[in-house]
C-alpha cells in the first residue's frame, strides 16, 4: 500500500539527488578504476532509479533526453507529468505510488513496459498514443469498468496485462471477459492464457465482440478518410490552389455578404446565380489543374537538381577520400622503415612527411574550392529557373483571377439590372406578394439598392484580391526560403565543415612527427 | 604413372596395326606401296573384323537362318534391280543390298532395321541415343577400307557382342532413332580417313575447362540537367595521343605474332594427304526433318562418335544410296564436291532412284502404316513405363526420369496414341488387300532388341572407354565399376603425342565423402577438389598444393554452417576468413602470424584484422569498419565508416596497458589509454566509464577472436587428415532406391515378404470362432448336452440382439443430441438476427444429421442380415447338434 501522505516529509527532486542516482548506477570498486567525470552528462544516461525516496513531484527531469528506462516506484507521486521530454523511455515504473489519472503520457511513443500497479487509478484513458505497449501492470487500483478493458483492445502489442487487485477484477466473470475481449494478449496477471478456455470466452461473448469489431472497423474508416482528406489538404495547399477543387471560392464570396445574399433573392437572380456559378467554378477548375500539374513539374525540377547536387558531391568526397587513402599508405610505407621504438622519425623523413602534408592539404583544398565553384553556378541555374517557373505560375494564375473578375463585373452588372428592374416594378406595385418582407425595405428606392450592390460588389472583388495575394505571397515566399536554405547549407555550412575536417586531418596527422 | 604406361600401349598397337595395315595394301595395289598409315591415335579397341564363320548355327532363330517366301521374293525383286542399275550406271560402284548375315543367309538391308523403342527416357532423344551407341559399341575398321563389307550382322548381334563395323553402328542406331520417332535413314557413302577410321584427335576437346568469365560493368545513365561542370583536367593531350599511338602499335604487333602462332599450329594439325581419299566406304546416319516436330532441316549423325554433322559437312564425300526400314533409294546426283549440294527430298525421282515404286495412294498409306507402327511403339513404350510407375521398385535406376515423363505425359499422349493407333489399324487391311499389285515389305527378320538396365548402366564395352581428342585424352567409366567412383577422367596434355600432362579432371560419383570433380594442374602442381552439399563440415570447394610454403583455400557452403563462413584462404604466415551474411556483420577476418623459424604446434599471432559490413541500423560514425587486435604492439585500433559528406573515416585507438594480463594489477583507467581521430563532430562523446568498459569489452574480444582462430587451425588440420581418411576408404555411396545394389534394402524386402506370408498363413489357420468364449464360460468341458447347446445358443442370439440394441440406442442418442443443439442455436441466432453464420452452421448440422440417420438405417439392414448369418451357422454347427461333442 502506499504511504499515508501525513506521515512522511515529501522530497524534491533535486541535483544532489540525480546525482547520487546517476552514481549508484556505477558498478562496485568502479570508482577506484574509473576517475569521477568532472560534469553530470544527462544525456549520456540510459536508466534511473528514484525508488523509494518520497518524492511527491515529478519534475527535474527533462534534461535526460536519452533516457530508456526510468523508476520512481514507492514514492508518494499524485500526477504524472514532466515527461514530456523524455521521447526515448521504453520502461516506465510508477507502481506504488498516489496516482489517480492516468496522463502526461501523450509523448512516450516508445513505452513498451507501463507498471501502474498500486495506485488510485479508476479509468484507463489517454493512452491512445502508446501504440508499441507491451506490458502493461494495472493491478490493485481501482478499475471497475468493462470499458476500461476494451479500452485495452486498441493496442495491437500488447501480450501482458495485469489487472488483479481491481474491483472488477473480483467479479466472476472477470476473468472470460478479459480474454475474451482481448485477443491480443498472452499473459493475463502473469499466468499464460491456455486455449481452451479463451474458445470458450470467445464463444460466449461472440456477439457482443461481432458488435464491437464492427464498430471499431467503422471507427477505423472514418479516420481513415479523415487522414486522406487531409493528406489531400496538404498536397493542395503545397500547390497555393487549397479550396479550390470545388465551388468553395464561390460560397466564401457570399459568405461573409449579407446585402449581397438578399440581392440574390431578387427574381430572376437564382438563374443568374447559377449560371455564373457554373462559369466561375469551370475558370476556378483550370486554376486547380494548373496548379497541381506546376506542382509537378516544380517538384520534378528540384528531384533532378538534388540528384546532380549529391552526385556531385559524392564524386567530389570519394575522390578526396581517395587521396586521403592513398596518403595513408604512403604513410604506413615511409614509417615502416622507420625504428620508431629506438630513435624516433629521422630529420629527413620528418621534413619529406611534412611536405607530403602540405601538398595533401593543397589537393584536399583545391578539390574544395572546386565544388565550391561548381555547387555555385548550379545553384544559380537552378534559382534561376525555379523562379521562372515561379512566375510564369504568377502570370498565368493573375490571367485567370482577371477573368473570375470580369465574371464578378458581369455579375454585378446583372444584378444591379435585375434590381432596379424590381425596384421599379416594386414603385409600379407590380411585385408580387412572395416578395420577402426583410428585403421589401431595400427595394424601397434605386439608391439604396445600388448602394447595396456597390457594398457586394467591393466585398466579392476585396476577396478575390484576398486569395490572389495569399496565393502569390505564399508562393515568392516559399521559394526564397527554399533558396535560402540551399545557399546556406550547400554552400556555407558544407563548406566550413568541410574546411574544418581538413584542417583537423591535418593537425592530426602532423601530430604523428610532432610527438616523435 | 598410369597413364603413361597405357599410352605406351596404345603406341605399341597402333604400330603393329600399321604394319598390317601396310601389309594388306601392298597386296592389293602396287601404287599404295608409298602409302603410310596416318600418323594418329586409333582407339586400342579397334581390329579388323575377320569374315563371319558362323559355328552355332542352331542357336540362332528361325527368321535369321532361313529365310521366307516373302522375303525370297524381296531379294529376287532386289538381284533384278541391281541388275538393271549395273546395267544402266556400268561406271558406278556397286549398290549395299543384300550382305550376309551372321548366319550367311542373304538378307535385304532395309529388312536388317528394327524399329525399336527402349524403356529408358535417354533413348528418346537422338542426340543421346548417339552417344549411347557411340558409347556401348567398340569400332571395327572396314577391311579393305575401300570395299563394301561382305556381311551385316543384326542388331541383336551387335548390342551382345558390343561391336561393330559403321554399317553396325548405324544400323542399330536407325533402328532405335526410328522407334524414337525421327525419320531416320542410313546412308552409304564416302568420308575421309579421319571420319573413317574414328579419328578425333584433330577434333577440340569437349570437355574444355569453364573460363571465369569477368562481369561487364554497367555504365548507369543519369539526368544531366543540373550535372556540374567536369573538373579540370591538367594533362597534355598530346602526350597521351603518343601514348596511344604506342600501345597500339604493340597491340599490332601482338595480333601479329598470334596470328603467327595459329597458323603454324594449323600448319602442325593438318591432316597428312591421304591417298584413298574419296574411296573410303562409311556409313552414317541422316535425320530428315518430318519425323518428330522439333527438326527443322535435315542433318547426319556420325554414329562412331555420336556428333551432329551439318547436311554440307566436308568430311563427307559422297552418298551412293540411302534406306530405312521400307525403302532404298539411291542417290543420282552428283557427288564431285561432297555433300555439299546434296536435296534430300526423296520422292524427287530424278534426284533419288527408289527401289520400291508406289503409287500416290500407297505412299499416303504407306506414311500411315508407318506412323501406326511407330505409335503401337509408343503404346509398347507406354505399357512398359505404366508398369514400372506402378511398380516403381522394378524400375532401373537410371530410369526414374522416364517414369516421369511418363507421369507427365501420359493421360495427354496416351489418349491421343491410342485413338490413331486405332484409327489407323483399319487401313492396315486394305494395304493387305492391294498386296499383289504393289510389292511389300515383309518384317524384320531381326529379333526385338532390348538392352538389360544393368547393360544399360555398364554403357561402356568392359565398362569403360578411351577417347582421343587434340593435346587431350578421355576415359569413361560407368558408375560403379571402380572403387573410388570415377566416371570420367579428362588429360590435357602439352604436346600432340600426348606424353605431357598440363591438366587432369577426375570426375567421381557415388562417394561418401561427396567428392565430384578433382581437377589436378600439374604444372602448378595444385589440385582443386569440388564437393557436392551434404558433408560434415560443409565444404564446397578445396584447393590445396603440395610444397613447405603451402596455400590452401576451402570454400564452404555457407548457408549451412552455423558461422557462416564462405571461404577460408591459409598460408604459411596469413589465415583469412570471409563470411556471408553473417549476424554480427562480420565479413572478414585475417591473422597474420609471426614467421617462425622451428615448427611448434601453435604459431603465434601478430595481429587480428576484422571488418564488417555497414550495419544499416547505425549511424555511419558508431558502424565500425575495421577492428584491428594489434596483439604484439598492445593496441586495438577502430575504423568507423566514412560518412557519405565527410572524406576521412573516424579512428579511434586504445592503448592496452603493458601488464594488463597480471592478476594482482588493478586496471585503472587515465585518458593515455585512448586517443581519436574525428572526422566530424557527430561522433558520440563517450565518457570515461564508457571509455573504460569498451576497452574491458575488447580485451575480452580479443581473447574470443584468438579462440576462434585456435578452433580455426585445429578444423583445418583436422580436414588434412580427414580427406586422407576418406580417401584410403573407397566404399561407393547407394541409393535407398537402387534396389539391385542395397544389400540393406534387399534384406528388408525379403523379410517383409516372409512376414506378409506368414501374416497371410496365421489368417487362413485360425477362422472366428464364435461359440469359444461360451464354451470357455462353462469350463471348456469335451461334451455338453442338449439343454446346454440350446442354452449357448439362446445366450449367442442374446449377446448379438443386445449389442445391436446398444449400437442403434448410441447412434439414436446422438442423432437427437444434434437436433437438439440445432434448434437451440437457431433458436439463439433467431433471437439476435445474425444470419451469415447461422446458414453455413445450419448446413453442416443438416449434414451431420443426415450422415446419423443413414448409418441407423444401415445399422438396422446389417444387423438383419448378421443376423440371419449367425441363425445359420449356429443350425449348421455340428458342435450344438446330436453328439454335442465339443472339443
Amino acid at each position: 500500500m502506499a504511504r499515508l501522505y501525513d506521515a512522511i516529509e515529501p522530497e524534491v527532486v533535486s541535483m544532489d539527488m540525480l546525482q547520487n542516482a546517476v552514481e549508484s548506477l556505477r558498478a562496485d570498486g568502479e570508482n577506484q578504476v574509473v576517475p569521477k567525470e568532472d560534469k553530470l552528462d544527462y544525456s549520456a544516461v540510459n536508466s534511473l532509479r528514484l525508488d523509494f525516496r518520497s518524492i511527491l513531484r515529478m519534475e527535474n527531469l527533462w534534461l535526460f533526453s536519452n533516457l530508456t528506462k526510468l523508476q520512481m516506484d514507492n514514492n508518494i507521486i499524485e500526477r504524472i507529468e514532466g515527461l514530456d521530454t523524455l521521447q526515448k523511455l521504453t520502461w516506465l515504473d510508477l507502481s506504488f505510488n498516489n496516482i489517480t489519472n492516468i496522463e502526461g503520457l501523450d509523448t512516450l511513443t516508445e513505452l513498451t513496459d507501463l507498471s501502474l500497479y498500486n495506485n488510485r487509478i479508476t479509468n484507463l484513458e489517454n493512452m491512445d498514443t502508446l501504440k508499441k505497449l507491451n506490458v502493461f501492470s494495472i493491478g490493485n487500483n481501482q478499475v471497475d469498468d468493462e470499458n476500461s478493458i476494451r479500452y485495452l483492445r486498441r493496442f495491437d502489442n500488447l501480450r501482458t496485462v495485469c489487472l488483479r487487485g481491481n474491483p472488477f477484477a473480483s467479479k466472476p466473470d472477470y476473468y472470460t471477459f478479459t480474454i475474451a475481449h482481448l485477443p491480443q494478449i498472452h499473459f493475463l496477471d502473469y499466468k499464460l492464457i491456455d486455449e481452451a478456455p479463451r474458445e470458450e470466452a470467445l464463444k460466449k461473448y461472440e456477439i457482443q465482440i461481432q458488435q464491437l469489431i464492427t464498430t471499431e472497423d467503422q471507427d477505423r474508416e472514418k479516420d481513415k478518410k479523415a487522414d486522406d482528406k487531409k493528406k489531400q489538404h496538404q498536397l493542395h495547399k503545397e500547390a497555393f490552389v487549397e479550396n479550390m477543387d470545388q465551388n468553395q471560392l464561390f460560397t466564401a464570396m457570399f459568405k461573409d455578404d449579407s446585402e449581397g445574399q438578399k440581392l440574390l433573392l431578387v427574381p430572376g437572380a437564382d438563374e443568374l446565380v447559377a449560371q455564373i456559378e457554373e462559369k466561375f467554378v469551370a475558370i476556378v477548375h483550370t486554376m486547380f489543374e494548373f496548379g497541381l500539374k506546376e506542382k509537378e513539374t516544380r517538384d520534378k525540377e528540384i528531384d533532378d537538381f538534388w540528384i546532380c547536387v549529391n552526385e556531385a558531391k559524392d564524386e567530389n568526397t570519394r575522390r578526396a577520400a581517395v587521396i586521403v587513402d592513398e596518403f595513408k599508405e604512403y604513410r604506413t610505407q615511409l614509417f615502416a622503415k622507420e625504428d620508431l621504438e629506438q630513435q624516433g622519425v629521422s630529420p629527413g623523413v620528418a621534413a619529406e612527411y611534412d611536405d607530403a602534408l602540405t601538398n595533401l592539404r593543397n589537393k584536399l583544398m583545391a578539390l574544395e574550392i572546386a565544388l565550391v565553384d561548381q555547387l555555385e553556378e548550379t545553384i544559380q541555374t537552378f534559382e534561376r529557373n525555379l523562379g521562372e517557373m515561379v512566375s510564369n505560375f504568377t502570370e498565368s494564375m493573375r490571367a485567370n483571377f482577371g477573368l473570375l473578375r470580369e465574371l464578378q463585373a458581369f455579375f454585378n452588372e446583372s444584378i444591379i439590372n435585375l434590381c432596379v428592374a424590381a425596384v421599379e416594378r416594386y414603385m409600379k406595385n407590380e411585385l408580387d406578394d412572395e416578395f420577402p418582407d426583410e428585403i421589401r425595405d431595400l427595394f424601397a428606392d434605386k439608391d439604396t439598392i445600388l448602394n447595396a450592390c456597390q457594398t457586394s460588389d467591393e466585398i466579392h472583388r476585396s476577396k478575390l484580391d484576398q486569395r490572389e495575394d495569399e496565393m502569390f505571397s505564399r508562393i515568392s515566399n516559399w521559394l526564397t526560403t527554399m533558396v535560402d536554405n540551399i545557399h546556406e547549407d550547400e554552400e556555407y555550412n558544407r563548406n566550413r565543415k568541410r574546411i574544418i575536417e581538413i584542417s583537423r586531418l591535418i593537425d592530426y596527422l602532423r601530430a604523428d612527427i610532432e610527438d616523435m | 604413372m598410369n597413364d603413361r604406361n597405357v599410352n605406351k600401349t596404345t603406341e605399341e598397337k597402333i604400330h603393329s596395326e600399321s604394319v598390317i595395315d601396310v601389309q594388306q595394301l601392298d597386296d592389293i595395289n602396287d601404287q599404295t606401296a608409298d602409302i603410310l598409315p596416318p600418323k594418329t591415335i586409333i582407339v586400342d579397341d579397334i581390329l579388323s573384323i575377320s569374315i563371319v564363320a558362323c559355328s552355332n548355327l542352331e542357336e540362332h532363330p528361325e527368321s535369321y537362318r532361313l529365310n521366307s517366301k516373302k522375303e525370297e521374293l524381296i531379294l529376287t525383286f532386289v538381284e533384278n534391280f541391281r541388275r538393271q542399275y549395273y546395267h544402266i550406271y556400268r561406271d558406278r560402284k556397286s549398290l549395299f543390298l543384300n550382305p550376309f548375315n551372321e548366319c550367311g543367309i542373304p538378307k535385304f538391308v532395309c529388312t536388317t532395321i528394327r524399329p525399336t523403342i527402349l524403356p529408358y527416357s535417354d533413348l528418346t532423344e537422338w542426340n543421346l541415343t548417339a552417344n549411347f551407341i557411340a558409347d556401348h559399341l567398340n569400332y571395327d575398321l572396314l577391311d579393305p577400307p575401300y570395299e563394301l563389307p561382305k556381311t551385316l550382322s543384326s542388331p541383336t548381334k551387335i548390342l551382345t557382342d558390343q561391336h561393330g563395323n559403321c554399317f553396325d553402328y548405324a544400323n542399330l542406331l536407325c533402328s532405335l532413332l526410328i522407334g524414337a520417332g525421327y525419320d531416320a535413314y542410313i546412308v552409304s557413302g564416302y568420308a575421309t580417313r579421319e571420319i573413317c577410321y574414328m579419328d578425333t584427335t584433330r577434333l577440340p576437346n569437349p570437355y574444355i575447362r569453364k573460363q571465369q568469365e569477368e562481369p561487364v560493368k554497367q555504365l548507369k545513365s543519369q539526368c544531366k540537367k543540373y550535372g556540374v561542370k567536369p573538373l579540370k583536367t591538367l594533362t597534355s593531350e598530346y602526350d597521351a595521343y603518343m601514348h596511344q599511338r604506342h600501345l597500339n602499335t604493340i597491340q599490332e604487333e601482338k595480333i601479329k605474332i598470334q596470328e603467327e602462332e595459329n597458323q603454324r599450329i594449323a600448319e602442325i594439325e593438318r591432316p597428312i594427304s591421304d591417298p584413298l581419299y574419296g574411296v573410303r566406304i562409311h556409313a552414317w546416319i541422316l535425320i530428315r526433318p518430318g519425323g518428330r516436330h522439333e527438326i527443322s532441316e535435315a542433318f547426319y549423325i556420325e554414329p562412331t562418335t555420336g556428333y551432329r554433322k551439318t547436311a554440307d559437312d566436308t568430311d563427307y564425300l559422297g552418298i551412293e544410296s540411302v534406306w530405312n526400314h521400307e525403302n532404298l533409294w539411291v542417290n543420282m546426283q552428283d557427288c564431285s564436291n561432297g555433300c555439299q549440294s546434296l536435296q534430300f527430298d526423296l520422292n524427287d525421282q530424278a534426284r533419288w532412284e527408289c527401289m520400291f515404286i508406289h503409287s500416290n495412294e500407297k505412299e499416303k498409306e504407306l506414311t500411315h502404316k508407318r506412323l501406326s507402327k511407330t505409335l503401337s511403339n509408343q503404346i509398347d513404350w507406354f505399357e512398359k513405363m505404366k508398369f514400372y510407375f506402378n511398380n516403381p521398385l522394378h524400375l532401373p535406376v537410371s530410369n526414374i526420369n522416364a517414369t516421369s515423363y511418363y507421369k507427365n505425359y501420359s493421360d495427354k499422349i496416351k489418349s491421343e496414341v491410342y485413338k490413331k493407333y486405332y484409327h489407323s489399324s483399319i487401313p492396315d487391311i486394305t494395304i493387305k488387300t492391294t498386296i499383289h499389285k504393289d510389292i511389300n515389305l515383309p518384317l524384320s527378320w531381326v529379333m526385338p532388341l532390348d538392352i538389360t538396365p544393368k547393360n544399360f548402366q555398364k554403357r561402356y564395352p568392359k565398362s569403360h572407354k578411351i577417347y582421343y581428342f587434340k593435346k587431350t585424352c578421355v576415359e569413361k567409366y560407368a558408375p560403379y565399376s571402380k572403387k573410388d567412383g570415377i566416371v570420367l577422367k579428362i588429360s590435357e596434355f602439352d604436346d600432340y603425342n600426348c606424353k605431357e600432362f598440363i591438366y587432369v579432371t577426375y570426375h567421381y560419383e557415388h562417394r561418401y565423402d561427396k567428392l565430384e570433380i578433382r581437377e589436378h594442374n600439374i604444372k602448378m602442381n595444385t589440385i582443386k577438389e569440388k564437393y557436392r552439399p551434404g558433408r560434415n563440415d560443409h565444404l564446397k570447394e578445396y584447393i590445396y598444393d603440395f610444397g613447405p610454403s603451402y596455400d590452401r583455400i576451402m570454400i564452404y557452403y555457407h548457408k549451412s554452417r552455423l558461422d557462416s563462413l564462405s571461404k577460408r584462404h591459409e598460408t604459411t604466415h596469413e589465415l583469412t576468413d570471409y563470411f556471408i551474411d553473417h549476424d554480427n556483420f562480420l565479413t572478414y577476418r585475417k591473422v597474420i602470424f609471426e614467421i617462425q623459424l622451428k615448427k611448434s604446434t601453435q604459431r603465434s599471432i601478430i595481429s587480428i584484422t576484422e571488418k564488417f559490413n555497414r550495419n544499416p541500423s547505425l549511424n555511419s560514425n558508431e558502424d565500425i569498419q575495421e577492428l584491428i587486435f594489434a596483439i604484439k604492439d598492445n593496441k586495438f585500433i577502430i575504423t568507423y565508416y566514412r560518412d557519405i559528406n565527410c572524406i576521412t573515416s573516424s579512428i579511434r585507438t586504445y592503448i592496452k596497458p603493458s601488464n594488463w594480463n597480471d592478476k594482482a594489477f588493478i586496471f585503472k583507467w587515465n585518458d593515455n589509454l585512448h586517443e581519436i581521430y574525428q572526422a566530424n563532430d557527430d561522433l558520440k562523446q563517450m565518457s570515461k566509464r564508457d571509455l573504460y568498459y569498451e576497452i574491458i569489452k575488447l580485451i575480452k574480444e580479443e581473447e574470443e577472436a584468438i579462440k576462434r582462430v585456435r578452433t580455426a587451425e585445429n578444423e583445418i588440420r583436422d580436414l588434412q587428415s580427414r580427406r586422407q581418411q576418406e580417401e584410403l576408404s573407397s566404399d561407393l555411396e547407394v541409393s535407398i532406391y537402387d534396389i539391385d545394389r542395397n544389400e540393406k534394402s534387399k534384406i528388408y524386402k525379403e523379410l517383409l515378404q516372409q512376414k506378409t506370408d506368414e501374416d497371410k498363413n496365421r489368417k487362413n489357420m485360425n477362422e472366428l470362432d464364435y461359440l469359444y468364449p461360451y464354451i470357455a464360460a462353462i469350463g471348456n468341458p469335451e461334451c455338453i448336452n442338449a439343454q446346454i447347446a440350446e442354452q449357448i445358443r439362446y445366450n449367442i442370439e442374446l449377446d448379438f440382439k443386445n449389442q445391436s440394441i446398444y449400437r442403434a440406442n448410441l447412434i439414436q442418442s446422438c442423432y437427437e443430441n444434434e437436433i437438439k443443439e440445432l434448434l437451440t442455436k437457431q433458436q439463439w441466432y433467431q433471437n439476435n438476427h445474425i444470419s451469415k453464420n447461422d446458414e453455413f452452421e445450419c448446413e453442416q448440422a443438416k449434414f451431420r444429421l443426415q450422415i446419423l440417420q443413414d448409418r441407423l438405417k444401415e445399422h438396422e439392414e446389417f444387423t438383419r442380415e448378421n443376423y440371419r448369418q449367425l441363425e445359420k451357422n449356429l443350425n449348421e454347427d455340428i458342435r450344438l447338434k446330436e453328439p454335442y461333442i465339443v472339443r
